[in-house]
């Protein structure tokens, strides 16, 4: 059993809640069970800090990596 | 970013970007920060860290990792000390700490992870790891050009090439500073770019330096990197690794480089800290184990590297400070067995007005004449034997007893010598300059001037060499050379000086 914590900037049906916990289950091998915590500040998404790894499919994520897209060199 | 000619509208420019961005899935490690104390914090994961790697916390904080164990990373803060919380999350970026390198930094002054110090924005687009490996054996060439400090006494029997590592070593107030910071500006002109790197020290004390410099107009091609008394344990630590990455980016420009550490002996004390707080093992007088690859790792990175790899150097001036002139204590001993020579400097002499208080039988360089211009290697070749037996025949002088005429000669010799090569501090003079006060000094010319008005008169003869001996001064700065003709007319000009001065 693996313990994780899930941030999301707004609400989130619980079934969707439940099918992040499964696709991060059939990734990790294991039964995930994710803490659900509220953090506006990823404006959208969410962000799941489990396994000693972060997945990251929040905006705020996103913005910031299309920031550095767009000020990289060509 | 560049724009194509038909994509002048910033719009339509943004547009084209944005399609061509593929986000992908962000995913990296983390870690929970378990305890903090003392700029040291013990986090929970982060097993694939590496060592030196930059790690990121909650709130804009960043450390490096430096104990790696089975599920625990030990990890130094750089900044935020009092910020730190525990459950903090900790991020690996998957990179070392590295510096910002390039010309944009000339004239700045910026702590060792590149953030400016003196107010204005800083924009450059490389960045090196501050740890790097040495060159390698088939990287380099032998030091075989000169770095002319400006100060006699050293550029004549201590004479420093482009590529050594040569220590300053005395106790406090000796001067080490002042004969590191007279090489720099004395590199005006000579298309050697300088990093000063002040470690520890007080803030004061390094404002004045940048005063000075600026002053001199040594800024324009002078990097500063500082960490001072004031910042943690691990920014001093890092410090002249920092120094030392922007030097070498210069270095393998094919550019000639100078870099002073100021000082070597505070670092070690910062180490010793933050290995102490990391709990590895105390050795001697407390500092870890590897006190000894901390600084030959550091100072094995300058070089005269080969010709195929662009004939850049960089040359060392590291300084180490000793308690009570002790040059046999742990810290001194370790860096003379790295450096190619040191220059010590002594209370003594520097309280009896010798200065640069340079004790010439205790300093040496070991690439010695491979380092000199010819002119200075004819003029200055005896220079060393002289004062070795001068200062044993001075014993005997003071016992007051009658001395035979050879002796007094030799004594008065001595006295001239040792007047003609104080300095005044920011004075730095030229190769000309230098071998024309040798061969007044070693042509017996002074024999007849008051020891008393022998530095007077060194600062005639200057003046006087300048204005009628134009030609073979230019001569000897242009080659090196000293050849017979602009030997005897700079002999000849010197004895006029002597009459002048004897009329007056």
């Amino acid at each position: 059993m693996i313990n994780g914590v899930l941030y999301v900037a707004g609400p989130f049906e619980p079934g969707d809640i439940g099918q992040i916990e499964r696709h991060f289950s059939a990734l990790l091998g294991d039964q995930v069970t994710l803490k659900v915590r509220r953090d506006e500040a990823l404006i959208g998404g969410f962000m799941a800090m489990v396994g000693g790894k972060v997945y990251d499919a929040s905006f705020l994520a996103n913005v910031r990596d299309i920031k550095r897209h767009m000020l990289d060199k060509e | 970013m560049g724009m194509d000619a038909s994509t002048r509208n910033i719009g339509a420019h943004l547009r084209q970007r944005l399609e061509s961005y593929a986000g992908k899935p962000i995913v990296y490690e983390y870690g929970r920060v378990v305890s903090t104390g003392d700029g040291i914090v013990r986090i929970d994961g982060l097993s694939h860290s590496r060592n030196g790697e930059l790690i990121a916390f909650d709130g804009g904080l960043y450390g490096m990792a430096m104990d790696l164990e089975l599920g625990k990373v030990g990890a130094v803060l750089l900044n935020g000390i009092n910020e730190m919380r525990v459950d903090s999350r900790a991020r690996s970026t998957g990179r070392v700490v590295e510096v910002p390198v390039g010309e944009a930094l000339l004239g700045r002054v910026i702590d060792p992870l590149g953030i400016p110090l003196d107010g204005l924005p800083l924009h450059v687009e490389t960045y090196r790891a501050i740890e790097q490996p040495a060159p390698t054996i088939l990287d380099r060439q032998n030091v075989n050009e000169p770095l002319q400090t400006g100060l006699l006494a050293i550029d004549s029997m201590i004479p420093i090439g482009k590529g050594q590592r040569e220590l300053i070593i005395g106790d406090r107030q000796t001067g080490k500073t002042t004969v590191a910071m007279d090489c720099i500006l004395n590199q005006r002109g000579k298309e050697v770019l300088c990093v000063y790197v002040a470690i520890g020290q007080k803030i004061s004390t390094v404002s004045k330096l940048y005063e000075q410099l600026r002053a001199a107009s040594a800024m324009d091609y002078t990097v500063l990197v500082v960490a001072t008394a004031s910042d943690c344990a691990a920014m001093q630590y890092i410090a002249p690794y920092a120094g030392c990455a922007i030097a070498e980016a210069f270095m393998h420009q094919g550019r000639d480089v100078l870099i002073v550490y100021d000082d070597l002996s505070k670092h070690a004390v910062a180490y010793r800290a933050m290995s102490l707080l990391l709990k590895r093992s105390p050795g001697r007088e407390a500092y870890p184990g590897d006190v000894f690859y901390l600084h030959s790792r550091l100072l094995e990175r300058a070089a005269h590297l080969s010709d195929a790899l662009g004939g850049g150097s960089m040359t060392a001036l590291p300084i180490v400070e000793t308690m009570a002139g002790d040059i046999s204590a742990y810290i001194p001993t370790n860096v003379i067995s790295i450096t190619d020579g040191q220059i010590y400097l002594e209370t003594e002499l520097f309280h009896a007005g010798v200065r640069p208080a340079v004790n010439v039988g205790l300093s040496v360089s070991r690439v010695g004449g491979a380092a000199q211009r010819q002119a200075m290697r004819k003029v200055a070749g005896s220079l060393r034997l002289t004062l070795a037996q001068y200062r044993e025949l001075q014993i005997f002088a003071q016992f007051g007893s009658d001395i035979d005429p050879a002796t007094k000669k030799l004594l008065d010799y001595g006295d001239r010598l040792t007047e003609t090569l104080k300095q005044h501090q920011h004075s730095p003079l030229s190769l000309s300059e230098q071998v024309g006060l040798l061969l007044a000094v070693t042509g017996g010319a002074l024999g007849e001037i008051p020891i008393k008005s022998v530095r007077a008169f060194n600062a005639e003869l200057l003046k006087h060499l300048n204005g009628v001996c134009r030609i073979p001064l230019g001569e000897i700065e242009r080659t090196g050379l000293l050849s017979d003709g602009g030997r005897a007319a700079i002999e000849k000009a010197i004895a006029d000086c002597v009459r002048r001065f004897k009329a007056v």
